[in-house]
C-alpha cells in the first residue's frame, strides 16, 4: 500500500510523457485528481494505522540491489503524519498553480508529481540507501520548478538552492558508505543502525556529517540564507511544498537518523545546537520584521518557526519532541496557507513589495479574513494549531532549562510584531493605488483550497490528541532510543 | 647486433619521436613523430621479449601495430577533414578546448 | 443548569462562526437581532447558574493536552468568583450589543462589527468559566485577538490599525510573562488547575510561589493596562465607543484583576508579589488620574480614568481585600461603560472626540447628559452611589490593614478622579457651545441601555456585605470590622476629598471659564503623558528596528550570504585559473603528459633503488 502511495505519483508522471502537450487541462484535472487520490489512500493508512506500536507498520521489505541496499519502506507514527501532511499538501499546491502556470503546463505537472513521489519516499524509506536516494531524487523536480517557473532571479535562487543542499547531502553520504562498512552483513535498516555501537570519536564526526545536511534543509542559522532567495523566486506551489514538507526532512533528518544512530555524537554538539535553534528563533523573526518583500518575509518566518521545531526536537523531553513534531505539521500547515495566500495577492496586483500594497482587505475581505486567521494560528494563538506546539516545546524546554525557554519563548512577541505589521502593510491603510479597489475577491477554487486548512487549525488546536495520539508512542519510543542507545539493542530489528 | 645498440636504436627512435611532437607544428608530421615514438617502444618490447624469451610481448607488438594502424588511418582523415575546413592543419587550427 | 452551564460561552461563540461564514448572504437585520439575543441567552443561562450555584461546579468537556504527566482538560468552573464575573461580562455585553444597534446602524462593517463582538464575549466568557490557566490562556489571548480587531475596526485608518497592532504586541509581551508563569506553576505543582495550585500553595517555597506570581502579573499588567504596560490603552480608543466601553473599560482589563483574585492564594503565600500587585496598581492610579487631568479628547480622559481605576482594583486586591477589589471591578463595569456610552453617545451626536470643540451640550442632549452625570457622580464616589461604596471599601480595607500610605495616594487619586471627570463634563455639557452645530439626542435604542446602566450605577454598590459574603465560599475572602468612628472618619475624609475635586472643576471651568489654567512645565509634562510612549520607542521599539535592518543589511547579506556566495566564487576563480592549463594545444597536453611520466618514474626508480 505504502509503495503505492509512494509511486502512483511516479506513474502518472511517466504516463504524462507520451500525452501531447497541448491538453492543458487534462493535465491539471489529472493531477489535481491523482494527488486527491493518493491524500485518500493515505487516509486509509491513517485510520489503519495502530497507535499503539511504536515501530513502522505497512512494512514492505524486496531484496534490491543486494548487499544490504534493500527496498523497505514502513511507516511509525511520526512518518505517518508527515506522510499526510504531504499527501495532504500535494492537491492545494496543484489547486493553486491551476491559473498561475500558463506555460509549459505538462512539464510543471510532471515535475509536481516526481517531487511528490521524492517527498514520500523520504519519509516512509526504512533503508538509509534508499533515503538516501529518494534524498538526491527530490531535488530534481524541485531545481527546475523554481528553474523554469521561478521569478526573476530564478537560476541565482535555484543554483544557490541546489548546490548548498549536495553540499550537505555528499558528506552524509560518505557517512553512509561508512556506516554500510561497519554495519553487520551491510545492513542500512534504520533499526539496525540504532544498535550499531561506534566509538564516540567517530560519532561525532559522522554526527557532523549527517548533521550540515540536516542542519542545511532546516534550516539552522547560519545556514540559511538559500531559504529566502529559493522561497521568494519559486512559483505558489513550489514555497508551499518547499515550506511545508522539504523544511520539515532536515527536523525528521535530525530526529529519525542523526540523533538516534549518533547519540554520544549528538550529545558533543548539544549545546551549540540548542544554541543555535534559539538563535534561529529570535534572528528569523528579526529579520522577517524588517523585510519588504512579503514572501521574503514568510521565508525568514520559516527560519524562526523551525528554529522552534528544532529547540523541541534537540531539548530530548518527551513534551517539547511531541511538541517538536506537532509544530513541524503546524508549521506545514500555516506557513503553506501564507505562501499559498502571499500567492494569491501576487496574482492580483502582480507584486509582493508590501510598501507598494495596502488597504487590501476593503477589495478583498475573504482573503484578508483567510490572512489574519492563517497569521494568528501562526504567531500562536491558544486555540488554534500554532499554539499547542508551541506550548509544548516551551513547556518541555523549561523543565530542561528555564533561561533557554525564557529566550525561545521571546519568539511569541516577535512573531506576533513582523506578522501583525505584514498583515497591516498588505492589508490595512487606505488603498495605495485606485486599481486594486477592483481586484476580484477569492474565487471559489480558492476559497476550497483555504477551507479544509482552517479547519485544521481549529481541529488542531481544540482536539490536537486526535493527531498527536497517532504518533505519541513512536515519539517516545524516539526519543527513547536517543536517550538510551541500549534500548535499541533490547529490541534489535525492531520489525524484522 | 648486440642488445644494447638496439635499445639504444630504440632509446634514439623515441627521443626523436618526442623532438619531433614538440618541434613541429603541422599536424601530419606530428602524427608521424608520434608514429616514430610508437615504433620505438615497439623496438624495446621486441628486444625484451627475446631477452625473456617469452611471446607475450611480441604478441602486444602485434596487436599495437594493428591499433596503431588503425589509429593513423583515423588521424590521418580527421587531419584531412580539419584541413579541408580551415585551409591548414596545424596544432592551432585545432585549439577549441582552450579553457 | 449543573450540567450546561459550561454552555454559557458557546451562545456567541455559534453567533460569531455564523456570521463569520455567512455574512455575505444574511441580512443586517437578523445580525441586529441575533447578535444581542444570543449574549442574551449566555447571560440568562449566566443568571440562572448564579441562583441555583452551591459551592463549585466543574465541568471536564474533553482531555485537551495529554503527554506524560503534563494533562490539561478542557474544563470549566462555576464558582462565586466565575459567576459574578459571568454575569457582569454577559449582562454589560447585551447592553453593548443593543446600544451597537444604533451605533454603528451606518457602518459598512456592521456584519463584521457583530461577529467580533460575539466573538469577544465568547473569548471573555470562556476566560472566566475556564478552570485551569491553560484554558484561561485561550480565553485572555482571544480578548486580545478580539480588542485588536476592533480596535483596527476602521482599518482604512493608519492610526486605528497602528493602535490595534500596539495593543495586541504589549499584551504579548504581558503573555510572554504569563506562559512563563504557566510554566513555572507546571513545574512546580504538575497540575494547573486552579483548585489544585490553590489548595496546594502550601506546598511550594514562598520565593517560588512569588516569582511565579510575579511572572503572571506581567500578563495581568498587560491586559489590565497597569505600568509599566499600560501603553496600549489610550491609543485603543481609535476603536468604536462601544467597544471601548465593553473591552477597554468593563471586561477584558479586568481580567488580570480577576486572574490575581482566582489566585489570590498563591499571591498571598509569596506576600511580596501581593505587596507588588498593591504598589503597582496604586502608583499606576496615581499616575494615569494626573494624566487624565489635562487631556482634552473626551474617551482619552476616559481611557486614563480606567487605567487607574483598574489600579484601584489592584491595589484593593494587593492590600488582601480581594472582595473589595472584586466590588469595584463589579461597579465600576456599570459607571465606566455608561462614561463611555455616554461620551459615545456625544460624539455621536457632536462628531468630534474633542473637548474644546463640545460644550454647552446639556441643552440639546438631556438624557445623555443626566446618564453621564450619574455615572460621574458614581466614579467620583458620591455617597449613594456604587462608585462611592466600591471605592471606600478599597481604601477602609487599605487602611484598615496597615498600608497608611497606599490609602493617602487612594485618597489623592480620589480627589483627582472627581476633579477630571467633573472637568469633562464641565467643558462638555456646560458653557457656551463651540465648533459644532447640528448636535442630536441619540436614538433610543441607545438610551435605554444607558438607562439601564446608569440605574445599576446607582444600586449595585448598596451591597458591599452581601458581596463580601457571597464570595465567601472560595476561603480566602476575609470581612473585617472596622470601629463605626474609623469608618465614619475616612468615609468623610474621602467624601470631603471627592466634592474637592469637583469644586476646584466647577471653580475652574465653570466659573473661570477655564482661563488662567497654566502650571507650564507640569502641565507640558502630563498632556504629553509623562512622554512615555516615546521614551519606548527610543529604547525598545527603533533599537530594534534600526539593529535589525542593520543585521539584516551587514551581517545576513554582508557576512552569511556573503560567504556562502564566496564560497561558489571561489570555486568558480579557481575552475578559471586551472582552465588556463587547458591551451587547446597539442603539444602542451603532449608536454604535460611528458613531465608527468617522468615524474611518475623518477619516483618509482627511487623507490627501487
Amino acid at each position: 500500500m505504502i509503495s503505492a502511495i509512494v509511486f502512483v505519483p511516479l506513474f502518472v508522471a511517466i504516463l504524462y510523457v507520451f500525452i501531447p502537450g497541448e491538453n492543458k487541462k487534462f493535465f491539471k484535472i489529472g493531477s489535481l485528481s491523482t494527488t486527491i487520490l493518493v491524500f485518500l489512500a493515505s487516509l486509509w493508512l491513517f485510520v489503519k494505522f495502530n497507535p499503539a506500536n511504536p515501530l513502522p507498520q505497512f512494512v514492505e521489505l524486496k531484496k534490491w540491489i543486494g548487499f544490504g541496499l534493500n527496498y523497505r519502506v514502513g511507516a511509525d507514527g511520526i512518518s505517518l503524519m508527515l506522510l499526510i501532511l504531504t499527501t495532504f499538501l500535494m492537491p492545494l499546491a496543484v489547486a493553486s498553480s491551476w491559473n498561475y502556470i500558463k506555460e509549459r503546463e505538462k512539464e510543471y505537472y510532471i515535475m509536481l508529481l516526481l517531487l511528490e513521489t521524492g517527498m514520500l519516499g523520504v519519509f516512509v524509506a526504512q533503508n538509509l540507501f534508499l533515503f538516501y536516494i529518494f534524498w538526491e531524487a527530490m531535488l530534481i523536480p524541485m531545481y527546475f520548478l523554481i528553474g523554469i517557473w521561478g521569478g526573476e532571479k530564478r537560476v541565482y535562487a535555484t543554483v544557490k538552492f541546489v548546490l548548498y543542499t549536495m553540499l550537505g547531502s555528499l558528506l552524509m553520504l560518505v557517512g553512509i558508505f561508512y556506516l554500510w562498512k561497519i554495519s553487520p552483513e551491510h545492513s542500512l535498516y534504520f533499526y539496525d543502525l540504532y544498535s550499531l555501537e561506534i566509538s564516540p570519536s567517530v560519532q561525532i564526526l559522522l554526527f557532523a556529517a549527517f548533521g550540515l545536511a540536516f542542519a542545511i534543509k532546516v534550516p539552522l542559522f547560519p545556514f540559511h540564507t538559500w531559504l529566502p532567495d529559493a522561497h521568494t523566486e519559486a512559483p505558489t506551489a513550489g514555497s508551499v511544498l518547499l515550506a511545508g514538507v522539504l523544511l520539515k526532512m532536515g527536523g525528521y533528518g535530525f530526529l529519525r537518523l542523526a540523533m538516534p544512530i549518533f547519540p554520544e555524537g549528538f550529545r558533543a554538539f548539544f549545546p551549540y545546537l540548542i544554541v543555535l535553534a534559539v538563535i534561529s528563533i529570535i534572528y528569523g523573526a528579526a529579520m522577517a520584521f524588517v523585510q519588504k518583500d512579503a514572501k521574503r518575509l514568510v521565508a525568514y518566518s520559516s527560519v524562526s518557526h523551525l528554529g522552534v521545531v528544532m529547540l523541541g526536537i534537540f531539548i530530548l523531553t518527551l513534551k517539547a519532541y511531541t511538541g517538536g513534531i506537532y509544530q513541524m505539521l503546524n508549521h506545514g500547515l500555516s506557513t503553506g496557507a501564507l505562501f499559498l495566500l502571499v500567492g494569491m495577492i501576487y496574482e492580483r496586483t502582480h507584486t509582493r513589495e508590501m510598501e507598494k500594497l495596502g488597504g487590501l482587505a476593503r477589495p478583498l475581505p475573504v482573503l484578508a479574513g483567510f490572512l489574519i486567521i492563517t497569521v494568528l494560528s501562526s504567531i500562536g494563538l491558544p486555540g488554534l494549531n500554532g499554539f499547542i506546539g508551541e506550548f509544548l516545546v516551551f513547556i518541555g524546554t523549561f523543565e530542561a532549562s528555564k533561561t533557554v525557554a525564557a529566550f525561545a519563548a521571546l519568539g511569541i512577541i516577535l512573531s506576533a510584531v513582523y506578522l501583525l505589521w505584514m498583515y497591516q502593510r498588505v492589508m490595512q491603510g487606505k488603498v495605495k493605488n485606485a486599481d486594486y479597489m477592483k481586484l476580484p475577491d477569492m474565487n471559489l477554487r480558492e476559497i476550497l483550497i483555504m477551507v479544509p486548512i482552517v479547519i485544521l487549525y481549529l481541529w488542531m488546536g481544540l482536539y490536537p490528541k486526535f493527531f498527536i495520539s497517532k504518533f505519541e508512542k513512536s515519539a517516545k519510543f524516539m526519543l527513547e532510543i536517543t536517550n538510551k542507545p541500549q534500548i535499541a539493542r533490547v529490541i534489535q530489528g525492531g520489525g524484522k | 647486433m648486440s642488445t644494447f645498440s638496439l635499445l639504444l636504436l630504440s632509446a634514439l627512435l623515441f627521443a626523436g619521436g618526442i623532438a619531433g611532437f614538440f618541434v613541429r607544428r603541422d599536424l601530419i608530421t606530428m602524427l608521424l613523430s608520434a608514429e616514430i615514438m610508437l615504433a620505438g617502444a615497439n623496438l624495446a618490447l621486441l628486444v625484451f621479449s627475446t631477452i625473456k624469451k617469452s611471446i607475450e610481448a611480441e604478441a602486444a607488438v602485434l596487436v599495437i601495430l594493428t591499433v596503431a594502424a588503425a589509429e593513423v588511418a583515423v588521424a590521418l582523415a580527421a587531419i584531412a577533414v580539419v584541413a579541408r575546413k580551415k585551409g591548414e592543419a596545424t596544432e592551432k587550427t585545432v585549439s577549441e578546448l582552450k579553457g | 443548569m449543573r450540567e450546561l452551564f459550561w454552555l454559557i460561552p458557546f451562545f456567541p461563540a455559534l453567533g460569531a462562526a455564523f456570521f463569520i461564514i455567512f455574512g455575505r448572504v444574511i441580512s443586517k437585520k437578523l445580525v441586529s437581532w441575533l447578535a444581542p439575543s444570543l449574549v442574551g441567552i449566555s447571560f440568562v443561562f449566566s443568571l440562572i447558574s448564579f441562583l441555583q450555584l452551591k459551592g463549585v461546579w466543574i465541568k471536564e468537556l474533553f482531555s485537551w493536552i495529554k503527554i506524560g504527566n503534563l494533562s490539561i482538560p478542557f474544563a470549566f468552573q462555576f464558582d462565586p468568583l466565575s459567576s459574578i464575573m459571568a454575569l457582569t461580562v454577559s449582562g454589560v455585553s447585551f447592553l453593548i450589543h443593543v446600544y451597537s444597534i444604533g451605533y454603528m446602524a451606518d457602518d459598512w462593517g456592521y456584519k463584521r462589527y457583530f461577529a467580533y463582538l460575539n466573538l469577544f464575549t465568547f473569548s471573555m466568557l470562556l476566560l472566566v468559566l475556564s478552570a485551569n490557566l491553560p484554558m484561561m490562556f485561550v480565553g485572555w489571548e482571544g480578548v486580545g485577538l478580539c480588542s485588536y480587531l476592533l480596535i483596527g475596526f476602521w482599518f482604512e485608518k493608519d492610526t486605528a490599525a497602528n493602535a490595534g497592532k500596539k495593543a495586541f504586541i504589549v499584551n504579548r509581551v504581558g503573555d510572554f510573562g504569563f506562559l512563563l508563569g504557566i510554566f513555572l506553576l507546571f513545574s512546580l505543582f504538575g497540575d494547573l488547575s486552579f483548585s489544585f495550585i490553590n489548595s496546594h500553595v502550601e506546598g511550594i517555597s514562598p520565593e517560588m510561589a512569588t516569582a511565579a506570581a510575579l511572572l503572571l502579573f506581567v500578563g495581568a499588567t498587560g491586559k489590565s493596562a497597569q505600568l509599566p504596560l499600560y501603553i496600549w490603552l489610550p491609543d485603543a480608543m481609535e476603536g468604536p465607543t462601544p467597544v471601548s466601553a465593553l473591552i477597554h473599560a468593563a471586561t477584558m482589563v479586568t481580567a488580570g484583576v480577576y486572574m490575581v483574585s482566582r489566585l489570590f492564594p498563591l499571591y498571598h503565600h509569596s506576600g511580596f508579589a501581593l505587596n507588588v500587585v498593591a504598589w503597582i496598581g496604586i502608583i499606576t492610579a496615581l499616575f494615569a488620574a494626573t494624566i487624565a487631568l489635562v487631556q482634552n479628547d473626551i474617551k482619552r480622559v476616559l481611557a486614563y480614568s480606567t487605567i487607574s481605576q483598574i489600579g484601584y482594583m489592584f491595589a484593593g486586591v494587593g492590600v488582601g481585600a480581594v472582595a473589595a477589589g472584586m466590588f469595584h471591578l463589579f461597579t465600576h463595569a456599570f459607571f465606566k461603560s455608561l462614561l463611555f456610552l455616554a461620551a459615545g453617545s456625544v460624539i455621536h451626536g457632536v462628531g468630534t472626540q474633542d473637548m474644546r470643540e463640545m460644550g454647552g451640550l446639556r441643552r440639546v442632549m438631556p438624557a445623555t447628559f443626566w446618564n453621564f452625570l450619574i455615572a460621574a457622580l458614581a466614579i467620583s464616589g458620591i455617597p449613594g452611589f456604587a462608585g462611592f461604596f466600591s471605592k471606600d471599601e478599597i481604601l477602609k480595607e487599605a487602611f484598615l490593614s496597615g498600608h497608611k500610605w497606599i490609602w493617602l495616594i487612594g485618597v489623592v487619586t480620589a480627589g483627582l478622579t472627581a476633579f477630571y471627570i467633573f472637568r469633562l463634563i464641565f467643558m462638555t455639557f456646560y458653557g457656551e457651545k463651540r465648533g459644532w452645530d447640528h448636535a442630536h439626542e441619540s436614538p433610543v435604542v441607545m438610551l435605554i441601555p444607558m438607562s439601564i446602566l446608569a440605574f445599576f450605577s446607582i444600586v449595585s454598590g448598596w451591597i458591599p456585605t452581601s458581596f463580601a459574603k457571597y464570595l465567601q465560599p472560595l476561603g480566602y475572602i476575609e470581612i473585617k470590622e472596622a470601629s463605626h468612628s474609623t469608618e465614619i472618619v475616612l468615609i468623610l475624609i474621602s467624601v470631603a476629598i471627592a466634592v474637592l475635586g469637583i469644586f476646584v472643576a466647577w471653580f475652574v471651568y465653570v466659573k473661570r471659564k477655564g482661563k488662567g489654567w497654566n502650571f507650564g512645565f507640569i502641565y507640558k509634562l502630563l498632556y504629553g503623558k509623562y512622554y512615555v510612549d516615546e521614551l519606548y520607542n527610543l529604547i525598545i521599539v527603533s533599537p530594534y528596528r534600526k539593529g535589525s535592518e542593520l543585521i539584516n543589511r551587514y551581517f545576513d547579506t554582508g557576512v552569511i550570504d556573503r560567504t556562502v556566495e564566496g564560497s561558489g566564487e571561489l570555486a568558480m576563480n579557481g575552475g578559471k585559473l586551472l582552465s588556463r592549463l587547458q591551451t587547446g594545444l597539442l603539444k602542451d597536453y603532449g608536454l604535460w603528459m611528458t613531465v608527468g611520466i617522468i615524474t611518475g618514474l623518477f619516483f618509482a626508480i627511487r623507490s627501487l633503488l
